[in-house]
């Protein structure tokens, strides 16, 4: 396993082995709890700051111990900084984890790593800037939480420095949705009408 | 409509349109199934991502008459989004603004394509995919105001465009 370069992630993950060592030793662990135990101590460490995670470090410990087959599998195949994100908020919900241990987890990660020829799988974090929420489809729903958007006046217009776009009226994204055809049939107008909101 | 109820149907319009345009990707567990989607308003802006999608999906719909009505300006600077003569959006983002210079290059090329010169031939040759270079269309443009009667040469391409769609 290559070096961790962020010392945060490698007390983090000293920490998460550990634990997860002696609650697996002490056979006083139910699935679930373990599991949710790994989901916090992932998003805290990752949630922290910038970090330079190593996916095979991470996965280390997991794959060997748990599996958790959909983030090690999909996040070692896409290497993607967007899905990595994206299952990081996702192991916030315990049913997203599979209960099955499954070792070809870390078969995966290690065969990913001798075909990419590389040292290490890298991906980079920054959940400073969140743009993607998972949504579980098959479990139950959360509460909808108070949407701080909506809470204060909505700020449309203004440089968006970054994409290079420039917005320079609030109902600039209404205006232009509203010539866009749907695939279905119509365009996106009707959700912009007085009484419509869908 | 107020503010917010504006920026709730915003919302709903655009996970619509994520839905029909947007990289859906979805991710197979033992127990669930998640689906991912953008959180769409960002820090009271519109997500950058769906903002570009949109964008783009707005100028592919593009057609010549928006050029000729002057809903979008193209100049080397960046593309101007007008609605109803008030300006919208302005993108000066270099990728998009090279998608719509080739969307307008490969429109421009499969029209000219079609015309006959004077002399004979067309002003292009007709191309798979409709993948003309810059150079040919300005090539061509140029041939084809010449043999045009009217034109105004400040603008080669807008009067060429014009000229395009009159004469269809």
């Amino acid at each position: 396993m290559g070096p961790t370069t962020a010392s945060t992630t490698e007390i983090s993950i000293q920490d998460l082995t550990s634990r997860v060592r002696e609650l697996k030793e002490s056979h006083r662990f139910p699935q679930g709890t373990i599991q949710t135990l790994l989901s916090e101590h992932l998003k805290n460490f990752v949630a922290s700051t910038k970090v330079d995670l190593n996916i095979l470090d991470i996965i280390d410990p997991i794959g060997k111990m748990f599996g958790c087959r959909p983030f090690v599998d999909h996040v070692i195949k896409t290497n993607n900084m967007f899905l990595a994100k994206t299952f990081t908020k996702a192991l916030g919900d315990p049913t997203f984890i599979s209960e099955e241990v499954h070792p070809k987890s870390y078969e995966n990660a290690s065969r990913r790593k001798r075909d990419t020829n590389a040292e290490q799988i890298r991906i980079t974090m920054d959940l400073r800037k969140p743009k993607y929420t998972a949504v579980p489809v098959r479990s139950q729903p959360e509460p909808a939480e108070a949407n701080p958007v909506m809470a204060s006046k909505p700020q449309a217009s203004g440089v968006v420095a970054t994409t290079g776009i420039t917005v320079h009226s609030d109902s600039a994204w209404g205006r232009m949705l509203s010539k866009i055809p749907k695939k279905d049939g119509g365009t996106y107008e009707g959700y912009f009408r007085s009484g419509n909101g869908a | 409509m107020e503010h917010k109820e504006y920026y709730q149907r915003l919302e709903k319009a655009l996970a619509a349109f994520w839905k029909d345009y947007g990289s859906g990707i979805s991710v197979n567990a033992r127990h669930t199934q998640v689906t991912v989607e953008p959180k769409y308003i960002v820090g009271n802006r519109v997500n950058q991502e769906v903002a570009k999608r949109l964008i783009g999906v707005y100028l592919s719909h593009l057609t010549s008459d928006k050029i000729v009505s002057e809903e979008i300006h193209i100049s080397s600077e960046g593309v101007k989004i007008y609605d109803e003569g008030e300006l919208m959006i302005e993108i000066v983002n270099q990728k998009l603004v090279d998608s719509l210079s080739n969307k307008v290059t490969s429109q421009l090329g499969k029209e000219l394509s079609k015309r006959e010169k004077k002399d004979g031939g067309t002003y292009v040759q007709i191309k798979e995919n409709d993948n003309y270079t810059f150079g040919e269309i300005r090539q061509a443009l140029a041939e084809f105001l010449i043999d045009s009667e009217k034109h105004d040469s400040k603008n080669m391409l807008k009067d060429a465009i014009l000229l395009l769609v009159k004469n269809d």
